[in-house]
């Protein structure tokens, strides 16, 4: 592993744990739901580290669907990005539906409930699932172009995702970010947010990183064997 | 809620972490195999 990945493990590490001090004992406790709502402070990473991981996926199909034919090295380059962060969208999708529905065990009394918000998110993870399986099972040279058109459709799910809090009435909570004046939480509670965002981004972006550079090493020398066989 | 608030606590900040590392796991056994087959 590389100097600088070293580093940025130490300081992912760093922030984590600070993270974790300042959200279990640190910031005040909710006066309504009390201790299960530190919960929050480990779900609202999981999310934006979905939203990231998959606009990043979004980003590289567009531009492999773009340049595949045209420039072959930055071709593998974006569709071993996509792959990667695919698969860090889909555990921080599935840590979110995780620890969601622990906490609406607690505060609910049910595990889940089909409302638009936890239906839409499940069908989001859904696809990038299918998505994945597709990358895995399917053959040929078609199979790289037909799951970068299937990462921009799914991708459309994602503003469903987001905006089905604001479009619909849902069990699930009412935006807690930019949504009606008066929601959000207690301004002494943000360090626990700030912190734990920062931490598991950095994570998400290290672990991601890895990800990336062993399915461009497994791209390139599958290329070379066909080039090989060839010539 | 309670204890039950706290089992319910630990449950999610333990599955995160949890989840996290088998999937650094998986991430380091696809680094180590792509690394022998660029040999």
């Amino acid at each position: 592993m590389k100097v600088w990945r070293w580093l940025w493990l130490l300081a992912t590490l760093a922030v984590l744990a600070e993270g974790f001090r300042v959200a279990l004992f640190v910031v005040p406790t909710d006066s309504a739901q009390g201790n299960v709502q530190r919960i929050f402070y480990y779900h609202i990473p999981s999310w934006a580290g979905m939203g990231l991981f998959f606009a990043i996926n979004l980003g590289c199909s567009l531009v492999y669907l773009a340049v595949r034919n045209r420039n072959q090295a930055l071709a593998i380059k974006a569709d071993s990005l996509a792959v990667a962060s695919a698969e860090m969208g889909v555990v921080f999708c599935f840590i979110g539906l995780v620890t969601g529905s622990l906490w609406g065990r607690a505060v609910w009394g049910i595990w889940w409930t089909w409302d638009a918000r936890l239906t839409s998110t499940l069908v989001l993870w859904l696809i990038y699932v299918a998505y994945l399986l597709l990358r895995r099972f399917a053959a040929g040279p078609q199979m790289r172009t037909l799951a970068a058109v299937m990462a921009i459709f799914g991708y459309l799910d994602v503003p469903l995702v987001y905006m089905s809090t604001r479009w619909w009435r849902t069990q699930h909570p009412a935006p807690v970010f930019g949504g009606a004046p008066g929601s959000g939480i207690d301004p002494s509670m943000m360090p626990a947010v700030w912190w734990n965002l920062a931490g598991w981004l950095m994570w998400g972006i290290l672990v991601a990183s890895l990800r990336y550079v062993s399915e461009y090493r497994d791209q390139v020398s599958e290329q070379q064997r066909g080039l090989a066989a060839l010539g | 809620m309670g204890d039950m608030g706290h089992r319910h606590l630990v449950l999610a900040y333990a599955a995160t972490i949890v989840v996290h590392l088998v999937y650094l796991t998986y991430v380091a056994l696809k680094l180590r195999s792509a690394k022998k087959t660029g040999q």
